[in-house]
């Protein structure tokens, strides 16, 4: 995964922002799999729908969380890794 | 097809609009003799650009399902290109359509396009029987030719079947049939006069005689079951979490309550969310509000709904006369020891 990469989702989510909670959450209607994001992970995700690099999402998010950009890096290439995984959103050429 | 009872749960809860019914026109190839169109002389559609303005707007209020209705939405030149809008903006996305109009190349693209199902009506595996009361030769074959391509493509689909005097004798072929290819179905012999009041599809009713006979057979087939309406239970529990778009802008409560709360072209979809008096009012109707039916001795195996008390007896708190006979009969039979109704009535098909 190169810091400059970039993601969308896949076409077979249906996602939405609860908006009394504010989680986000995921169906893939591939398999009817079903996800909560909160947090760190709300942030990726809506980062992901601005089409932000992993470079870019890192520079935002350590200005709203008190960590540092390296660990932070990490826990995104994760999370996004993760994401990938799971068939929710694919990298964008 | 989702199971989302506890995202709706949480919904009624907050009053968080999630799902929204949009009649995308009210054009439609059968004259289906039961229908709530009250005139087909006239014929709205909704315009692509208003619709992608409420698109907008849904997503930003949290709406997460979209069902799409008519008319009959495959006669817009448009449906594919308003499908692809909802879904490229990530709606859960259904669609009601009588399927005759649907062809390979369009099925295709719908699976491409993962809408979570398609619901259809069948009146009866006979084509006389099917065709008499969709007013149209060949259309039940056009619509099987089209179940099978469904099938084939693994979409999934919902079968109406609304049990009527002229098919009173077909809904267990009916469900042999969607047993057969893995679809799910609905069975009701509920019919609801005309929106603008007229009775006439009343008259197709199947009577009591047949009720007597039949009715806890169709409730068994459909698994519906009882509900203990206590006094705090919310009468229209679904208008705390929806809303129905009409094809001419006018916003209802219910696709079965036609009482318009605003119109689309005045007002947005928000303040007539949040701001309807008409609106809160049904969404915080108990059962303890309405005037006979808290004290009725059948309530418990009553699917009563108000829209069709205000359509059918002018009055939202008024007792369904033939949802009460349907109720009793159920009584008699279960009070009778034959099984044990447990669970909860599933709502009528709206």
């Amino acid at each position: 995964m190169k810091g400059k990469s970039k993601y969308y989702y896949e076409n077979s989510l249906v996602w939405q922002i609860e908006p009394v909670t504010e989680t986000i959450y995921v169906m893939n209607k591939k398999n009817e799999s079903s996800y909560l994001f909160t947090n760190v992970e709300k942030e990726i995700w809506l980062a992901i729908n601005e089409r932000r690099s992993v470079i870019e999402i890192t520079n935002t998010l350590v200005e709203i969380y008190d960590i540092s950009s390296e660990i932070l890096r990490k826990d995104i290439i994760k999370f996004i890794s993760r994401l990938l995984d799971e068939e929710l959103i694919y990298e964008i050429n | 097809m989702k199971s989302t009872s506890n995202l709706y749960e949480f919904a009624s809860k907050n009053k968080t609009l999630t799902a929204i019914t949009i009649e995308l026109n009210t054009n439609c190839n059968w004259r289906c003799k039961h229908c709530y169109i009250d005139d087909y002389s006239y014929e709205y559609e909704l315009s692509f650009n208003v619709i992608k303005r409420l698109f907008i707007e849904m997503r930003k209020m949290g709406v997460v399902d979209l069902l799409f209705t008519g008319g009959e939405m495959f006669l817009r030149k448009d449906i594919l290109e308003i499908i692809k809008l909802a879904r490229s903006m990530f709606f859960d996305v259904s669609l009601f359509t009588n399927a005759s109009l649907l062809n390979e190349s369009v099925i295709k693209s719908l699976k491409c396009l993962y809408i979570d199902h398609i619901s259809c009506t069948l009146f009866s595996l006979d084509d006389s029987i099917h065709d008499s009361i969709t007013g149209v030769n060949g259309s039940l074959q056009k619509t099987m030719e089209n179940l099978k391509l469904l099938k084939q493509y693994n979409i999934d689909v919902e079968v109406k079947h609304i049990i009527t005097n002229l098919n009173m004798h077909e809904h267990k072929r009916i469900v042999e049939y969607c047993t057969s290819m893995g679809f799910k179905y609905r069975l009701t012999p509920s019919i609801w006069s005309k929106k603008d009041g007229d009775h006439s599809p009343l008259n197709l009713k199947v009577d009591e005689t047949y009720l007597r006979k039949n009715l806890i057979e169709i409730d068994e087939l459909r698994s519906s079951s009882k509900i203990v309406k206590h006094e705090n239970l919310f009468v229209c529990n679904a208008t705390r979490y929806s809303l129905f778009i009409m094809a001419n802008g006018d916003v209802t409560p219910c696709t079965n309550l036609y009482k318009s709360i605003g119109n689309i072209s005045e007002n947005s979809l928000k303040d007539i969310w949040k701001s309807s008096e008409y609106l809160n009012k049904v969404q915080n109707l108990k059962w303890k509000n309405l005037h006979v039916c808290k004290n009725c001795e059948v309530s418990d195996f009553c699917m009563r709904c108000s829209g069709i008390a205000l359509l059918e007896h002018g009055d939202l708190l008024s007792c369904n006369r033939y949802e009460r006979i349907n109720a009793t009969i159920r009584k008699e039979y279960y009070s009778k020891g034959r099984r044990r109704h447990n669970g909860k009535i599933c709502s009528t098909i709206c």
